[in-house]
């Protein structure tokens, strides 16, 4: 019974030279489809912003924008993730300090890139020298929701600046610290993309603060609980580590 | 008459000369079982391309077709736009595009 039901899911699967070297090209070719399709969405999601008539969202750095900060707060839930899952399954000797660091350079990157991205949006905002462009980056300064766009300015762009010292880069608590950071940050950004356009757009006689309700709290919060969940169990049914490549890596360290 | 031969080797490397060796005597190995990918096995067994890719080109290129189909029926007949006085028919090509 065991031997049909798990022999049917493997497909035919035997470990011939032949199944790997399909299995590999597999693997390269849906990696490859992958980053596409992620620039792909981003830059839709970015586009149904930018055709719009709103300032603040009518700006064609809208697309890029998005993938880059989508690319960004990905890393940083990664980052978090792997951190967690290191500690919760003693994966120590697997994931180690170099992979870490390696990571931390790309996150660096991110943050560059969006400060740079928040820069444009400013200066494009004063050369267009539009009143409603201009307006509204004044009011992401000294508006109602100040506050929070310093403190995003702090997360995305000022904080990750750490990760240019290595000791920084090699400790598992202080980039546990800057994933969530980061993470806050760019929450902070989407909702503000939002919250500071509708309250201050065009016609001042519908300029009025966002107030979240219960509704909103709890779509917030809810779907943490959901994600926690599905990913516990994929790390309890899963293998978290690749065991084949694990012996394909033994095997090469050995020989080299 | 001709015999199968099977046999089993300690590592990956033992495997990989023994390949070579049979190689050069001239007899063709059959298939070769890892439990990870060698890479220096896939030069040496005779392999095929896998008859799937033409299974999974046609249903990828199908699906498409009939993705686009969809989209730009829906846009044109099922649920018409009107959008500056376009023709919808030609206008649904524009509409089923960025995706």
């Amino acid at each position: 019974m065991g031997r049909v039901f798990y022999g049917s899911l493997a497909l035919g699967w035997r470990g011939s030279a032949r199944h790997w070297r399909r299995l590999e090209i597999l693997h390269l070719t849906l990696s490859a489809l992958a980053l596409p399709l992620v620039t792909s969405v981003h830059s839709i999601v970015g586009l149904d912003f930018a055709a719009s008539l709103m300032p603040g969202w009518q700006e064609t750095i809208f697309p890029p924008y998005f993938v880059v900060g989508a690319l960004y707060s990905g890393f940083a839930m990664v980052l978090l993730l792997t951190i967690l899952v290191r500690w919760g399954l003693q994966l120590k000797s697997v994931i180690t300090t170099e992979h870490f660091d390696a990571m931390a350079k790309i996150i660096r990157m991110g943050s560059i890139i969006m400060t740079y991205s928040y820069a444009t949006e400013w200066f494009i905002a004063w050369y267009s020298g539009g009143h409603a462009d201009r307006n509204l980056v004044a009011y992401m300064f000294k508006g109602d929701y100040a506050l929070l766009y310093w403190l995003l300015l702090f997360c995305n762009c000022l904080f990750p600046q750490t990760l240019w010292l290595r000791p920084i880069r090699r400790s598992v608590t202080a980039l546990a610290v800057i994933a969530i950071l980061i993470l806050v940050g760019m929450w902070l950004e989407r909702i503000l993309i939002i919250w500071n356009t509708l309250s201050h757009g065009y016609m001042p006689s519908l300029w009025r603060l966002f107030h979240p309700t219960l509704s909103d709290w709890s779509l917030l919060i809810g779907p943490f609980g959901v994600f926690a969940f599905m990913f516990l169990l994929f790390i309890r049914l899963i293998p978290t580590v690749s065991i084949y490549e694990m012996r394909e890596l033994f095997r090469r360290e050995g020989s080299a | 008459m001709t015999f199968p031969y099977l046999a089993e080797f300690a590592d990956a490397d033992t495997l990989v000369r023994a390949t070579l060796r049979i190689n050069s005597a001239g007899y063709q190995p059959i298939d070769a079982f890892t439990p990870f990918p060698v890479h220096e096995l896939s030069g040496l067994l005779d392999m095929e391309p896998s008859r799937i890719r033409w299974a999974m080109l046609i249903g990828g290129l199908s699906l498409a077709a009939f993705a686009y189909g969809l989209q730009w029926w829906s846009a044109a007949y099922a649920y018409p736009l009107n959008v500056g006085g376009a023709p919808p028919e030609q206008l649904a090509h524009v509409s089923a595009c960025p995706v």
